[in-house]
């Protein structure tokens, strides 16, 4: 499946070529724009419809390589320190493998246990010898992505970067079929560094309506309250109502929950008021642009490895591809229309 | 003209006698200098039309803004201080009615009690004293009316030279320079003295879309190495700082490296994983986009009145920006957008 | 001044992204005294009363109040909310609010009794996951049945009420009343500039409605009308009071969002001073205006901010002083009758 490809590709933010790269490879024609996003197209009559989902993924970047060798690094996007402590990673174009190394606990003081190490105390080991050998291999700048490799059975799959690789695997599933209004497909580069690509792309295609396709976090973990376990994993994708950077047009919020009603398609609500999607600079862009998020809802995005449902992403798919049926068809009544 | 530059008057949005001085300067050597909206100060030097490259340096300095009159002036900053620095500290105070000297106070310490000393300073523990009576000081200063601190510029050994507001005065200084050095070029070259950047890169959005260049390099400081900030700083005399990340064109910068390797110009690497926190941040997302570039001159006690930097850097950087600006091309042009 | 019409707005519900009631209210109000109206992409209400083509002026006042949004329902019947705009947690317990589904329904805002708590838990800042609402409902169903579910909206209570002579108070004066101001002015001027009236949304969640209306109008000046604070209360030195009651509107220096456009700045207060018309100059530290959206747009626009200086803001009872609205309407009308307007920029 081609999600597996995507998701074992690396892009972090500003260096999505490899997923770039994947995705060209996938369509019959495509455009670039001056940051990097990728464009395709299809053109049809009355309205434009824009699907955008973002290639970058959360990471990490080489700052310096210190007198022994070991290499130092910073964060591109949000990222837990928590989470990197003795984990494979793999460096640059090369793909150099080295591990974040980790203190073995026989040494460790009783108070150690209780303390988190920031990311800028963390070092990753490559094997080399000196500092030297490692400039023979790794540079000042490179890119550094968690080695995570992509898995799946009946029930789910595991991989890194779901966020938003599903999203970019779906929009190349709705680029394959027809339909009478213009379709474009954007895939933007920087959201996860601030909505960065998806707000030049916006401004130059300036659709009618869009909706933007991600992986949202599933909040149905144990070190969650009760109240607060929305959306569920399992239970269908999970639709914007608002989040913490765009409040969705009510209007179009319901044209996507009737759509999935009425084809049966099991839906949630993602959580109101937290994270943040590309919606969040389309929507603003010129006079407005109204704008939507469907997500699928997949544990523990920002770290190594997530998981997703695989009934969750067919439906997504399927969902999708009612709303912009719906749309060949019928006009919605949001703002603007 | 650098200490003329460190000198003058202009926090965030009070930018007008810095304006002026960049104006008459840069109309030496450009076709036409304006002023926008915003009061940014775009010189243009006409090229062969083929494309726009745009260099941003911001021209306003941190500062005081004063809140209330009494018998001492309370202040609240435009842009990031760190107050402890205020303590003992000269000022100027700008008014509609001219300039004048004042003091930040500090208790002397016969009368301090022992734990005072332990405390660290907040801004609303400060005020400025004019010296003046309080009939005098309503008269002359306003709410609103700014503070900057009262230093000269001043060189220092090894070709270093200290000052206020070398963040961004230095980088000002370093376009202007650029500037002398240009011939003929291929694009038309929009200097622009930018606005507002230290509460949010404001003058360069607007003059970002203003102009709407295909490069946009943002010229600033960064965080020059130093006795106690020895991590993520850079060598003061080693070279200007060529950024890399997101907020940077992979091409721009590549070229920008190329171009220092091939004229021998020392430089150093810095890596910008999330936004730059320059101009670059705006100028890159105007419109349809923008192809960005940041070059940064190293600078050390960055916003404290005893900011620090190396003229060697100044003098590569602008090497380096004419050289860039010279091997521009319709190839590279046309390759911008090609990922 | 029609103080009954600012009693409906402040009655009006709209939480940012939910303002199509008040919306509603203030179309039909401005349709009256408007050479057209229209309603945007993001909701926001667009008046137009044309003069001589002289320059377009934007007013833009923001109708969006802050508020919650329906984020849990357990199976008791207890509501747990999202905030929608700056809330602050500590003046939540004991509020009165309205939860809003088929109707509108009343409810209180609660948490655990402080002695109820275990130490451990005292020691925890309050925070709005701690918080519920209760609308006397017996369990998760009897909520539904009204129509209430995630996603819906709840607004503070706090009607209009008269305090003193000049003094009144209730919910939403920010920015309610700018958005009085806005109309009392439409209702008097006749200036020779365009002039859209703009009741704009979301400006509590990112000033995001001026934005876009802001793009779709390209002014030549911007001048928002909200609120600011006014902190002549007890404990709070002189120094810091920002602004006061009944000292007239205030102009900006600078907040979080702007730096108020010097040379428009100049102006009003020149013609404030002409005209007698008390008038403060405001400095915040925090907080933004439409101002702060309005003047990035495109290539830059002149903008400013006037401010009624407000007690209590962001609570159910923000308190303002009449004199200051209606010197403000004052100012502001003479200020877009002035000819020389556009030439000082």
């Amino acid at each position: 499946m081609l999600l597996k490809e995507l998701s074992n590709a690396n892009g972090i933010s500003g260096f999505e070529d490899e997923v770039r790269d994947l995705i060209k490879s996938n369509i019959p024609s495509y455009r670039t724009d001056i940051l990097g996003n990728l464009i395709s197209s299809k053109e049809g009559k009355g309205l434009k419809v824009m699907l955008a989902a973002h290639m970058d993924e959360v990471g990490l970047i080489v700052r310096d390589i210190d007198d022994d060798g070991y290499v130092l690094f910073k964060k591109t996007g949000g990222i837990d320190d928590r989470v990197l402590m003795a984990k494979r990673v793999v460096i640059g174009k090369n793909k150099i493998n080295g591990v974040i190394g980790s203190k073995p606990v026989h040494l460790l003081k009783k108070e150690d246990l209780k303390k988190v190490v920031e990311y800028n105390k963390l070092y990753i080991d490559i094997g080399s010898e000196n500092k030297k050998e490692t400039e023979k291999l790794v540079k000042i700048g490179d890119p550094i992505y968690f080695a995570t490799k992509f898995k799946e059975n009946g029930y789910n799959f595991i991989g890194k970067a779901l966020d938003d690789r599903v999203g970019c695997s779906i929009i190349l599933d709705m680029l394959k079929k027809d339909f009478s209004f213009s379709l474009y497909g954007a895939f933007t580069v920087q959201e996860e560094v601030g909505l960065r690509g998806a707000r030049v792309v916006a401004h130059d295609i300036d659709p009618d309506v869009c909706i933007v396709l991600e992986g949202t976090f599933a909040s149905d973990t144990p070190d969650i309250k009760e109240e607060l376990q929305i959306p569920k994993f399992g239970e269908g994708p999970a639709v914007t109502i608002a989040d913490r950077t765009v409040i969705c047009d009510p209007k179009l919020v319901k044209f996507f929950e009737d759509t999935a009603e009425k084809n049966n398609i099991p839906h949630q609500i993602k959580r109101p008021f937290t994270g943040g999607t590309d919606a969040g600079a389309i929507h603003l862009t010129k006079r407005g642009i109204p704008s939507g998020v469907i997500a699928l809802p997949s544990r523990y995005i920002h770290s190594p490895a997530s998981i997703g449902n695989k009934e969750d992403y067919k439906n997504m798919k399927n969902l999708i591809y009612r709303i912009l049926e719906r749309l060949e068809s019928e006009k919605g009544d949001f703002y603007g229309h | 003209m650098l200490d003329k530059l460190s000198n003058a008057v202009g926090i965030s949005g009070y930018e007008e006698e810095i304006a002026e001085l960049i104006k008459s300067e840069m109309e030496k050597y450009t076709d036409s200098v304006e002023i926008d909206t915003l009061g940014n100060v775009i010189g243009l030097k006409k090229g062969n039309g083929k494309g726009k490259i745009m260099l941003a340096a911001h021209m306003d300095e941190i500062g005081l803004v004063i809140t209330h009159i009494g018998k001492f002036l309370h202040f609240v900053s435009m842009g990031g201080i760190d107050p402890r620095v205020l303590l003992g500290q000269e000022v100027i105070v700008v008014t509609e009615k001219g300039k004048y000297d004042g003091v930040i106070g500090a208790k002397p310490p016969h009368i301090q009690k022992p734990e005072e000393r332990k405390k660290a300073i907040e801004i609303d523990d400060l005020v400025i004293d004019l010296g003046f009576p309080e009939e005098k000081i309503k008269e002359i200063v306003k709410k609103g009316d700014f503070a900057v601190v009262n230093v000269k510029f001043t060189e220092l050994a090894n070709d270093h030279v200290t000052g206020k507001a070398l963040d961004n005065r230095i980088c000002v200084y370093t376009v202007l320079e650029t500037m002398k050095l240009l011939e003929e070029t291929f694009c038309d070259i929009y200097f622009v003295a930018t606005t507002q950047e230290e509460v949010g890169a404001r003058g360069a959005r607007v003059s970002g879309y203003k102009i709407f260049p295909d490069i946009a390099i943002a010229i600033d400081a960064t965080f020059g190495l130093s006795k106690d900030s020895k991590e993520d700083t850079f060598k003061l005399g080693k070279g200007p700082c060529i950024g890399l990340g997101p907020n940077i064109s992979p091409k721009v910068f590549e070229l920008l490296k190329k171009t220092a390797k091939k004229e021998k110009i020392p430089y150093q690497i810095e890596v910008l994983p999330g936004m730059s926190g320059t101009d670059a941040v705006s100028l890159q997302t105007v419109k349809s986009g923008t192809a960005t570039g940041v070059v940064s001159i190293p600078l050390r006690y960055m916003h404290t009145p005893v900011e620090t930097a190396d003229l060697k850097d100044v003098r590569n950087c602008a090497k380096l920006l004419k050289a860039f600006i010279s091997s521009i091309d319709e190839k590279i042009l046309e390759g911008l957008k090609c990922f | 001044m029609d103080i009954e019409f600012l009693s409906k707005l402040v009655k009006s519900v709209g939480v940012s992204g939910y303002e199509e009631e008040i919306a509603e209210l203030i179309k039909s109000e401005m349709e009256k005294y408007t050479d057209s109206v229209e309603i945007d992409t993001l909701g926001n209400v667009i008046g137009l009363k044309k003069g001589n083509g002289k320059g377009k002026i934007m007013l833009a006042a923001h109708m969006d109040e802050i508020g919650f949004v329906v984020s849990h329902i357990d199976k008791n019947g207890f509501i747990f909310v999202s905030p929608v705009g700056g809330i602050n947690v500590k003046t939540l317990i004991g509020t009165r609010v309205i939860v809003h589904g088929e109707g509108k329904y009343y409810g209180v805002m609660g948490s655990i009794p402080p002695h109820m708590k275990k130490e451990k838990e005292k020691e925890k800042e309050l925070s709005i996951e701690d918080i519920f609402v209760d609308i006397g409902a017996k369990n998760k169903d009897e909520v539904l049945k009204r129509g209430i579910d995630i996603g819906s909206i709840i607004t503070y209570e706090g009607d209009l009420k008269k305090l003193s002579e000049n003094r009144y108070t209730g919910k939403t004066m920010d920015d309610r009343i700018g958005v009085f101001i806005l109309i009392e002015t439409l209702k008097r001027v006749k200036s020779p500039y365009d002039l859209y009236f703009v009741a704009t949304t979301q400006e509590e969640v990112g000033l995001r409605g001026a934005r876009v209306s802001g793009y779709k109008i390209s002014p030549d000046i911007g001048i928002a009308i909200d609120v600011t604070l006014a902190m002549d209360v007890p404990d709070v030195k002189e120094h810091r009071r920002i602004t006061e009651l009944g000292k007239g509107p205030a102009i900006t220096v600078m907040d979080r969002s702007v730096i108020g456009n010097r040379k428009l700045n100049s102006f009003i207060e020149k013609i404030a001073r002409e005209e007698k018309i008390p008038l403060q100059r405001n400095i915040l530290t925090r907080g933004g205006t439409d101002a702060g959206s309005i003047h990035l747009i495109k290539e830059g626009v002149v903008s400013t901010t006037l401010s009624i200086p407000t007690r209590f803001v962001h609570s159910p009872v923000e308190c303002i002083d009449m004199r200051d609205v209606e010197n403000a309407v004052k100012l502001l009308v003479k200020v877009l009758e002035t000819e020389t307007l556009g030439k000082s920029f």
